[in-house]
């Protein structure tokens, strides 16, 4: 309306904006369509684009694709006004994936605004970019956010931060590296905005290099409290893990406390009982329950699942870990630092902030301090709905293992009118874990208050938890059985239209009444001849089954019951037709339990009951309930006197096998209640897992105690101990993670992407040792290098040749020259049947070559099929690095599939998409067992078909694949219940590699095969060895420095899967 | 770990989106449907803000009438989830003037989606405090003076304070009057039992700061608190003076308050952000002054008929009064007429929550006006079960009264300048759930 003036001319276009800004949006959201978006779009006003702009995002919102404007917006990129790019940008973010070539023109623009002055637009531009997810410019932001991260503006740098995120996302591993090496420098930042901007992001890259928060870890912890919220959150669990890593547990916190009292019977043991017992004089029970802290720190440290597979493969395994692996404390600094300066936090405005604070303080504060989180805790309660729920499930977890925490506190988990069920049930939990004898009686009077609620749910779960306390509390057992034989009768009174609800609080309460029966048969004789009497008014047929079954379980205990058996008898016979199932099934075994016990007339009696039954069940609807009689009445034919009993007598040793057969059914008295393993679930405080009670993706257990050895300087020599004795193999692993300061990283000064040239000299005094390039040994390590060259001493010159195939990554694969690389590639079967030991090794060659580096670095998974859509079928596959039985030019992948949803899936099965075939690999046949041509190896080995696969349960399945060398996706079909679903492999070009030896003759005759690659070259020179090497020449060469180099420079190229052609020239002048 | 949001969606009742911003490629598309049939069109909608279906789990709110929902596909701190959406929706609020329902969002799409760029980077929760946001986010557009020329001109102002040193407060501020605001304000909540004995009582209350200073003063406020003034009196070696302390339960700072200091020394020091915001929300459960007492006596004579007897007695002092009051008395469902008897204010039956709705508008101390009435009910065939009777119900205000006994002791401020400021303290307690058992 508005816009037609506004085209015509410049006045009347202010206009126009002006009546626009009186008025909100609301008529541009609810009929962004009314005028048309592309003259506005190709407008010189910037108000008008604004107005496009915001019709654009109108559309979005409602969920229309406006992807076809895509053109006309970016061009709109290069716009001065901040607002129309604040649009601009927005739209990009959510279209720049499906349009990748168009988005490419806006780059240019991004890059100008990096270099401009306002640092808005900087932060801005870097953040658009970032959010473009594209693998072709990941190279260009990777290289931005290095220069941003050095930016002097704090909010460049916070968004700088903010970006690794997401290029980690993008999977690119062979810039991880130096991704991880920003997170590094960020980490060190002085502003502790961006260092919490940092933390989230070194959580989500490389949660598990812990060394890198090692240099820092002092500075982190006093930057705590000014960090802002949401990085507090994730700093204090990276602080957390940290501490645990590097010093382990704390001594006499409730993560060890079970274990340390029951194994080393220290003095503590006596001590610390009588501590509690002071503070609360009237109660025993509530100290720490150990039995479930010690599950509760195992689930912590291993993840509950590999918990629960140990405990039903072995009873107990008795912990391996000694005393001497305990941290104090009061003597170790990290972790007296970490307390105090998390214990602020308690008092955060942000509910999230204090839950992990007292996260950290229930893992490693010693328990007498514990106590500190409790009222923190409680205060939460008071936040919003679904903050209090979150709040609750965690507290139940700490009130399970540690009741005396919240014993005091009783009164603050009573039920408020206005709770949710949920909230309410968590409370009613709570509670029951935490009675106590003096607080029982409290709590009774309100669970009267409970038991009248109009939630009859609600009403069932508190009659459930009056008999949990009567069962941790023994002395109150009788007052609970008064009040709900009480209730049982009053609720069986208006029994007659009952709805299922109202049901379920009398089933509830005769469940109650079993279980405190339970415990002391004999002296509740009189209740359960009470609960008989009144069985005409219990209606529901789930009571009724329980209380038949208590009379028969409990037939010959006292003196009264065994006198109304008959009778009993004879009216539930009278009424079995009428009874549900349930209820006939539970006479039924009732009478074959009194039947064994029965003597004297009462057993002729009964037997012509029990005949009588039989043959009512006989004839019953249910056929459950037909087989069951069947059963009964040949296991009893012994007692009953039936028609088969003839037949029987011939054989007197199969009736007395039944005999036996029904006493050891039957005739057992159940055990009392025995310890049933303890089969919680416990994760960590605050995570999503810990709500949901299952792990949810991405969860991790805490780090193994002590797993982070930090000590560089003994480490390395340690290393060099085992080259020199050894000689031939080394096994020295550095897992997925890399430090900063080692000397061939420094990736700082790229400016442009096709120009990756540059030098760099360092000084070799920062490598050998001082700014602690951590190195981790992990005893599971393969040997990966192997020095053919043990004679060291003789050596002039070190050359060493890793050896690997070439490529770019994806985004600067075209410009290679093709036919080079394809040659190269298909060249890698033949040569690779070569042994490794080559006899034209150079003597003074000291080789590096790969064997397998699969078990090293840990492989990165990759969703095939995503839950959501495959109807709860979850496909990843990993990428493995095992050469392929059938053609080394097959790559092989794990893939694992796992069952979501709560349906067992059948006919699992992957195959090829069939119009995908190209011509050349038609005539492929599976079947072929000679050795197959290269030409002729299909694209895809067809895997095992999974037949079934249950709920829950994961399978692994190998497959092989071939990629044709080509970077594009293979699109395969899965199948999955007779439905197909259609799936795309993205290939990792790290995996086409394979390990390949030859000579250096060979190999530069190869490279000079290979011009127009990545070229990439540093230089470093070393001089600090050299003194080194002169000094301790006498005590036969303890450190090798070039060997570790060496080593360092092939794991940081393994671990990133990445591929590089390196030649490394190493002249050593070494003259004593 | 931290939030890690896939996605967000902002719903109304029906369920058509308002709102969604996809910040991760981790979850589909399809999602919302799967929230809208798995969640909205099941009875579990509003019993548990935390559900998985499909590997995705799903946190939501309700606010008003919308649903603010959360998708997250891998583990997530959930209780930071949570913080976030209720700080989100303040900042929203305070950007809408106050009120956040279907109605504003559409009014303010376009700066919903700006403000959810800035404040949910790739998932994670980033400032969200409405003083600096404002200054960058704004509703009228940045046609600020930078976007005509960025490259002449020095970097402005406004962006200096996103990236100073303090994340609340923008340096430069000038005021003509420096005045602080300070509003106290605590919530009573009681359940008594018919006898008269308290069940459960607590106060929480929050400390509501209204700043108009000039420049960065650094403040410092003195309550009238247990363990600062003992604190205090150990550092000046002097006793504390006689008069009534109070013992802070839990307290929970605004993040501009120095929780190092308040950790070692028990002062409250903060550099304030401007305008209003909480400063701290505490909680007190001993020695609480309650300012109402109830005394109930309900008869039930007979099938069809009732007696209620309702007395509610002040006990706060003479010359203070109590406003809004409501008492609410819970009745059967079946009740037919209620005549009433009130000695102050009135009453009537409302049988849309089935209670006697007793409101008086000015309610003086140290008085006890009752209520007496006869209810009549219809006898029903069906009605078998005896009635559960809910709790009486209570709201109030009462100005200058607090249910702690908290009181401000100083309030510091200090500035370079050295201007002088003028303080106001108001106090004022209200009824949380304040419920009596009859």
């Amino acid at each position: 309306m508005f816009t037609q003036f506004g085209a015509t001319s410049e006045s009347l276009s202010k206009a126009s904006t002006m009546m626009f800004r009186i008025g909100t949006d609301a008529h541009l959201y609810d009929d962004p369509d009314d005028v048309s978006i592309v003259p506005l779009l190709d407008s010189k006003f910037d108000s008008e684009k604004c107005e496009a702009l915001k019709r654009l995002l109108a559309l979005i919102a409602q969920g229309f694709d406006v992807s076809s404007y895509f053109p006309q917006v970016v061009k709109n990129v290069a716009s001065q006004s901040l607002e129309v790019k604040k649009l601009v940008y927005l739209y990009l973010l959510h279209y720049a994936e499906k349009r990748p070539n168009e988005a490419l023109l806006s780059i240019n623009y991004f890059q100008k605004d990096l270099g401009d002055l306002n640092p808005l637009v900087r932060a801005w531009a870097l953040r658009t970019m970032a959010g473009i997810r594209l693998h072709v410019i990941a190279p260009i932001i990777l290289v931005a956010v290095g220069k941003c991260a050095r930016d002097p503006s704090v909010y460049v740098r916070k968004c700088a931060a903010n970006a690794l995120p997401k290029l980690h996302d993008l999977r690119l591993e062979e810039h991880s590296a130096s991704i991880e090496e920003i997170v590094g420098i960020l980490l060190n930042d002085n502003s502790p905005g961006v260092v919490g901007a940092a933390a989230a992001a070194f959580a989500s890259i490389c949660p598990n290099n812990l060394s890198l928060i090692g240099r820092h870890y002092k500075r982190l912890c006093e930057t705590l409290p000014d960090v802002e919220e949401w990085g507090q959150i994730v700093l204090v669990g990276i602080l957390l893990r940290y501490a645990v890593a590097k010093h382990g547990l704390v001594e006499g916190s409730i993560m060890i406390s079970s274990r340390s009292l029951v194994k080393y019977n220290s003095e503590r043991e006596d001590l610390e009982p009588c501590l509690a017992r002071k503070e609360n004089p009237d109660d025993i029970s509530s100290e720490i329950c150990s039995e479930i802290a010690d599950v509760v720190s195992r689930s912590y440290l291993e993840g509950p699942e590999k918990y629960l597979s140990q405990l039903s493969c072995m009873d107990k395994n008795p912990s391996s870990m000694d005393i001497s692996h305990f941290t104090s404390s009061k003597s170790n600094d990290d972790v007296k630092i970490l307390l105090q300066c998390t214990s602020p936090l308690l008092w955060s405005h942000n509910s999230a902030v204090v839950l992990a604070a007292a996260g950290v303080h229930w893992i490693m504060a010693p328990k007498e301090d514990i106590k500190k989180i409790v009222k923190p805790l409680l205060f939460l309660l008071r936040s919003s709905n679904a903050s209090k729920y979150v709040v609750l499930c965690n507290i139940q977890v700490f009130a399970k293992a540690m009741p005396s925490l919240f014993v005091p506190h009783f009164e603050d988990f009573f039920v408020s009118s206005l709770d949710s069920y949920q909230v309410k049930a968590l409370k009613l939990e709570i509670l029951s874990s935490i009675a106590t004898c003096s607080s029982i009686s409290a709590i009774f009077l309100e669970f009267q208050d409970y038991i009248r609620d109009q939630d009859r749910r609600f009403a069932a779960d508190t009659v459930a938890a009056i008999g949990l306390c009567s069962q941790r509390l023994p002395d109150v057992a009788k007052t609970c059985l008064e009040g709900l034989l009480a209730l049982a009768l009053s609720e069986s009174s208006n029994g007659d239209f009952a709805s299922a609800d109202e049901e379920a609080v009398l089933v509830q309460a005769i469940n109650s009444i079993k279980t405190i029966i339970k415990q002391d048969p004999p002296s509740h004789e009189k209740v359960i001849v009470y609960l008989v009497r009144s069985l005409d008014s219990i209606w529901a047929p789930a009571a009724r089954a329980m209380i038949i079954w208590m009379v028969g379980e409990y037939n010959n205990v006292g003196g009264v019951i065994p006198k109304i058996l008959p009778t009993l008898f004879k009216y539930l016979a009278g009424r079995f037709t009428l009874e549900a199932v349930e209820t006939k099934l539970q006479i039924l075994n009732a009478c074959t339990k009194v039947l064994l016990r029965a003597k004297g007339e009462d057993l002729s009696i009964l037997r012509k009951i029990v005949g009588y039954l039989f043959e009512l069940a006989k004839c019953d609807f249910s056929y459950d309930v037909r087989d069951r009689a069947r059963i009964l009445k040949n296991l009893l034919s012994h007692r009953i006197g039936s028609p088969y009993l003839e037949e029987v007598k011939d054989q007197p040793e199969i009736e007395d096998l039944a005999h036996v057969l029904t006493e050891s059914i039957f005739g057992g008295q159940t055990k009392p209640p025995s310890c049933e393993p303890l089969s919680y679930r416990f994760y960590l405080p605050g995570s999503l897992s810990q709500i949901v009670l299952h792990a949810a993706p991405g969860y991790e257990p805490l780090p193994e105690p002590h797993s982070l050895i930090y000590d560089e300087s003994c480490n390395i020599s340690t290393d060099v101990q085992g080259i020199k004795t050894s000689g031939v193999g080394v096994a020295h692993n550095e897992p997925n993670e890399n430090d900063d300061s080692e000397a061939v990283s420094g990736s700082s000064d790229e400016e442009n992407t096709s120009d990756y040239s540059s030098q760099e000299s360092m000084s070799g005094s920062s490598e050998s040792g001082g700014s602690g390039s951590a190195s981790d040994v992990n005893d599971n390590a393969g040997p990966l290098i192997h020095l053919s060259d043990a004679d060291l001493t003789h050596r002039n010159r070190v050359e060493v040749s890793e050896e690997n195939d070439a490529s770019g990554s994806n985004g600067v694969d075209e410009l290679m020259s093709k036919r080079d690389l394809e040659s190269w590639l298909d060249e890698n079967p033949g040569l690779n049947q070569n042994s490794l030991d080559l006899g034209h090794v150079q003597r003074s060659l000291a080789r590096i070559s790969i064997k397998d580096f699969g078990g090293l670095v840990k492989p990165k998974s990759y969703t095939l099929l995503d839950p959501a859509n495959g109807n709860g079928l979850s496909v990843d596959y990993t990428f493995s690095s095992e050469v392929s039985s059938i053609s080394p030019l097959l790559v092989c992948l794990h893939v694992s599939f796992r069952n979501c949803s709560k349906e067992p899936m059948s006919d699992i099965l992957l195959f090829e998409e069939e119009s995908n075939r190209s011509p050349d690999s038609s005539d492929q046949s599976v079947s072929e067992s000679s050795p197959v041509s290269r030409s002729e190896v299909p694209t895809l080995v067809p895997m095992e078909e999974i037949a079934n696969l249950e709920p829950g349960h994961t399978l692994k399945r190998i497959l092989q694949v071939r990629f044709q060398h080509h970077l594009l996706h293979l699109k395969l079909v899965l199948g999955c219940n007779g439905r197909k679903h259609l799936v795309k492999l993205r290939p990792d070009i790290g995996y086409f590699v394979k390990p390949l030896p030859m000579d250096i003759e060979e190999f530069s005759n190869k490279e000079s095969h290979l011009p127009g690659m990545f070229e990439y070259i540093r230089r470093c020179t070393f001089t600090d060895h050299i003194s080194e090497l002169n000094d301790k020449y006498e005590s036969s060469l303890v450190k090798d420095n070039f060997l570790l180099i060496c080593e360092k420079m092939a794991l940081k190229m393994l671990s990133n899967a990445n591929l590089f052609l390196v030649s490394v020239d190493m002249p050593v002048a070494c003259q004593p | 770990m931290p939030v890690a949001a896939s996605a967000i969606y902002f719903l109304n009742l029906r369920g058509d989106v308002l709102i969604n911003r996809l910040y991760r490629d981790d979850v589909g598309g399809n999602m919302v449907d799967a929230f809208r049939t798995h969640i909205m069109q099941t009875k579990e909608l509003g019993t548990c803000p935390v559900r998985q279906i499909g590997g995705c789990s799903f946190f939501y709110m309700r606010i008003s009438n919308v649903y603010i929902v959360i998708v997250v596909s891998s583990n997530a701190n959930v209780a930071c989830a949570f913080k976030f959406v209720v700080e989100a929706v303040s900042l929203f609020k305070s950007y809408f003037g106050g009120t956040f329902d279907e109605d504003a969002i559409r009014n303010n799409f376009v700066l919903i989606y700006e403000l959810l760029d800035e404040i949910l980077d790739f998932g994670y929760p980033q400032n969200l405090s409405p003083e600096i946001l404002k200054l960058y986010i704004t509703q009228e557009g940045v046609r600020s003076p930078f976007s005509s020329k960025p490259v002449d001109r020095p970097v402005p102002n406004a962006t200096l304070q996103v990236t100073g040193a303090v994340g609340w407060r923008r340096e430069g501020l000038v005021y003509k009057k420096n005045e602080v605001f300070l509003d106290i304000v605590e919530s009573v909540n009681l359940l008594m039992s018919s006898k008269g004995s308290v069940l459960r009582c607590d106060v929480t209350g929050k400390i509501l700061m209204k700043c108009f200073l000039s420049g960065m003063p650094d403040l410092k406020l003195g309550l009238n608190d247990k363990i600062g003034l003992e604190k205090e009196s150990q550092i000046k070696s002097r006793p504390t003076k006689s008069g009534k302390t109070i013992e802070l339960d839990d307290v929970t700072f605004h993040q501009c308050v120095n929780l190092t200091r308040f950790n070692s020394e028990k002062t409250v020091s903060f550099v304030p952000p401007d305008g209003e915001f909480e400063l701290m929300k505490y909680r007190i459960t001993e020695g609480v002054n309650l300012p109402f007492r109830v005394l109930p006596t309900i008869k039930e004579l007979g099938r069809t008929r009732m007696e209620v007897n309702v007395k509610v007695k002040s006990v706060f002092g003479a010359k203070m009064f109590a406003l809004g009051v409501v008492v609410k008395i819970p009745v059967p469902k079946q009740t037919a007429k209620v005549n009433f008897q009130v000695t102050s204010g009135r009453a009537k039956y409302n049988p849309s929550i089935d209670c006697l709705v007793w409101k008086i508008r000015k309610f003086p101390g140290q008085t006890e006006p009752t209520l007496s009435a006869e209810v009549e009910l219809i006898s029903t065939i069906t009605e078998k079960k005896s009635w559960t009777r809910p709790p009486i119900q209570m709201e109030f205000q009462v100005p200058m009264f607090t249910a702690s006994g908290l009181r401000v002791r100083f309030l510091k401020v200090w500035e370079k300048s050295g201007y002088n400021t003028v303080e106001w303290v108001r106090y004022i307690t209200k009824a949380g759930s304040y419920e009596v058992r009859c």
